[in-house]
């Protein structure tokens, strides 16, 4: 900033003034309405983040269905599923990287509208809202018409979770904030 | 992740600038708290030095901490903090002086149209920034904003009435109500 553009010693003097003033305290009204801003921003609505993670969801996860069906399901023709080729692993292995791949692109997806402080709530209450989405995720699904056993869909259930919390917990926060850093 | 480490108020303030901005970039709002404590009152007194009223002083010491924390992120703890908030306030504060001068070139360029018609408004210009700015305070609140929106913000009469809750043809007349009292103010005929 004003270092890479102001001579060293000028920003410097500059400095040391600042660090040899005298403080004037700002309004107690005004401290108080920053320390609350403060606390606001560092801890965003959850019901905020879930919106923004529902909503990337919906888009993500219905876009997913193109090159993987859940349980059948899919609006699109595309005649491709990766469901097939996850069948050759066999029927439980396919629903645990269904489940997988659907909730995980997602998951990912929203680091790009989530910000930092968002990002680490959502990581902090991963388990709650993950199962939130699995079980939104699941009755919407059934209610398009999937058909699917008790034992497979616990088994979808089991891939959905490790899904969601992989990016969460197996990828650094770093990239969230190169994001910002180069905003 | 965030677990809540077990620092008494005393330890708190204790901790050094750099530890307190982890805590922070971790989500723990007592080592803002201490930060804005340390700083708020050096970071005031410096923009009240720089001229600035005590309203924009506050207005920046906001804007300070909000930068502040959305720049956490990109703060790293291995450098000293106390630059780098100087820096970015400092930044801020160029960034505001800048926008003030070009308010007010703007707004007495905006206003110029239609006060500046005759030879006692060139003057006026020319003499009379200031005065200019004296006059637009002393009108009601009402008038001011309108004023301000219509030729600060070049925003339409109906934009105007809406942001106000007020209708158009009220908003007109504040407008013009405004500038006839400017006039009147600095010495014009009506």
């Amino acid at each position: 900033m004003d270092k890479k553009t102001l001579p060293e010693n000028q920003w410097l003097k500059a400095f040391n003034e600042f660090t040899t003033l005298d403080k004037i305290e700002p309004p107690q009204y005004l401290n108080d309405q920053i320390l609350k801003q403060a606390q606001e921003r560092l801890n965003p609505k959850g019901s905020v983040i879930f919106s923004k993670l529902l909503l990337v969801h919906t888009f993500v996860g219905t876009l997913s269905l193109a090159v993987c069906d859940q349980f059948g399901v899919t609006p699109f023709r595309t005649g491709f599923s990766l469901s097939h080729s996850f069948m050759a692993f066999g029927h439980g292995i396919c629903m645990i990287l269904c489940g997988f791949l659907f909730i995980s692109l997602s998951v990912v997806t929203s680091w790009l509208f989530l910000n930092p402080d968002e990002f680490r709530l959502m990581k902090k209450r991963s388990p709650q809202h993950l199962l939130f989405l699995i079980a939104l995720s699941f009755a919407t699904l059934k209610f398009f018409g999937a058909e699917v056993t008790w034992s497979l869909a616990s088994l979808w259930f089991l891939g959905a979770f490790m899904g969601g919390l992989f990016p969460l917990v197996g990828l650094p926060l770093a990239l969230a904030q190169t994001r910002h850093s180069s905003q | 992740m965030n677990r809540e480490p077990l620092l008494t108020p005393k330890e708190w303030t204790q901790l050094e600038d750099e530890d307190l901005m982890i805590y922070y970039q971790a989500g723990h709002i007592q080592a803002f708290e201490v930060l804005y404590k340390r700083y708020s009152g050096r970071l005031y007194a410096y923009f009240l030095k720089h001229k600035l009223n005590p309203e924009g002083a506050q207005d920046l010491l906001q804007e300070v901490f909000a930068r502040l924390h959305r720049s956490k992120e990109q703060y790293n703890p291995a450098q000293p903090f106390l630059p780098w908030l100087f820096t970015l306030s400092r930044h801020l504060l160029f960034d505001h002086m800048k926008k003030s001068e070009t308010i007010v070139n703007k707004r007495s360029q905006s206003l110029e149209p239609h006060l500046l018609q005759n030879k006692e408004a060139v003057d006026l210009q020319t003499n009379g920034l200031q005065d200019l700015q004296v006059a637009l305070a002393q009108l009601p609140k009402n008038q001011q904003r309108a004023l301000n929106m219509r030729y600060l913000n070049d925003w339409s009469f109906e934009k105007i009435a809406s942001e106000m809750g007020a209708s158009p043809q009220g908003v007109r007349q504040w407008v013009s109500r405004g500038l006839r009292k400017i006039k009147h103010l600095m010495g014009e005929e009506i």
